[in-house]
């Protein structure tokens, strides 16, 4: 099966004929990819199944390449996603620390909090998809 | 009357039920001798109608509401999945663009109306905040889906597009 690519100002786009279409995909490459628009027909397995890091997708000449970089500010985006309900439970547990005047607890959770603020500077070696998915620091808790 | 066979090729004193039961076939009738102002009101009953015979492009169109058929009629249905394919089973697109997270352009295989309707819903199980419908144009109908959150999220999606 083949698919159409093309680069937009989002990543890329991918052009899947419909499977009752009756004409060729050089026609519908014609007819869907914008008018003036340099494209590639490639072959569907050169299109990523994982959509992870979707938003990372680049236009090559070979088909699709995942910008690592690209691919790691997405992955940092899913641990802040992952800290912040424990950021706001984190919260709760201070103020009751403040109230029970608990000084100790107060500077663990502190400390704790900070952690996680801190998680995005946590480096990603790797550069291929499932290296960096392979990176989910400790603090965050289950890796989701 | 008698029947008179004339010199000029003709006969003349048959009248209908003069003739024997069956005796005229579907041979003996001249192409394109029989019109549709020779039908009787309601001569062609709907058993009279070859099933599958009645295409889209045999439906009013008419100005008057009531009677414009097309309007009520979906030009275009499908299911597409959140990767990006179109399953089988719908019509009236020639393929579907994956233009990033839960942005999915549905390219018509027709010419749409300026005032085309199309809408969609999702197939998603989780939390989702929506499905926006970003464009709307003679070739094409783009949707955003998000999640409850507000950012982009695939998902499997079902659209309807209705357009004289």
């Amino acid at each position: 099966m083949k698919k159409i690519i093309y680069q937009t100002d989002l990543g890329v786009a991918v052009v899947t004929p419909a499977p009752w279409c009756e004409i060729s995909i050089e026609q519908v490459a014609q007819k869907d990819v914008p008018a003036g628009v340099p494209y590639s027909i490639v072959d569907a397995l050169l299109v990523p199944e994982d959509r992870t890091f979707r938003a990372a997708w680049e236009k090559s000449p070979s088909g699709i390449i995942i910008n690592p970089d690209k691919a790691k500010a997405i992955w940092k985006d899913k641990w802040r996603a992952a800290r912040n309900p424990i950021l706001a439970s984190l919260d709760i547990e201070f103020m009751k620390a403040v109230e029970a005047g608990d000084s100790a607890k107060q500077a663990e959770i502190a400390a704790h909090k900070q952690a996680l603020r801190d998680v995005t500077q946590t480096e990603i070696s790797g550069n291929s998809p499932d290296e960096i998915k392979a990176v989910w620091p400790q603090v965050l808790g289950e890796k989701q | 009357m008698p029947i008179s066979i004339n010199g000029t090729g003709t006969i003349t004193g048959i009248s209908a039920g003069g003739l024997p039961d069956a005796c005229i076939t579907a041979d003996d009738i001249a192409s394109g001798a029989v019109t549709s102002a020779k039908l009787a009101s309601g001569a062609v009953g709907s058993s009279g109608i070859s099933d599958g015979s009645i295409t889209y492009g045999k439906l009013s169109t008419s100005g008057t509401e009531s009677d414009n058929v097309k309007k009520r009629t979906a030009v275009a249905f499908c299911v597409a999945n959140n990767g990006g394919t179109l399953q089988s089973g719908g019509f009236g697109f020639s393929s579907v663009t994956d233009g990033g997270t839960g942005l999915l352009q549905l390219n018509f295989n027709f010419t749409a109306s300026t005032n085309a309707v199309a809408v969609a819903t999702n197939h998603a199980s989780g939390a989702m905040g929506g499905i926006e419908r970003t464009g709307l144009t003679t070739g094409a109908v783009t949707f955003q889906s998000r999640n409850s959150g507000g950012n982009a999220q695939d998902t499997n999606i079902s659209c309807i597009v209705f357009s004289e």
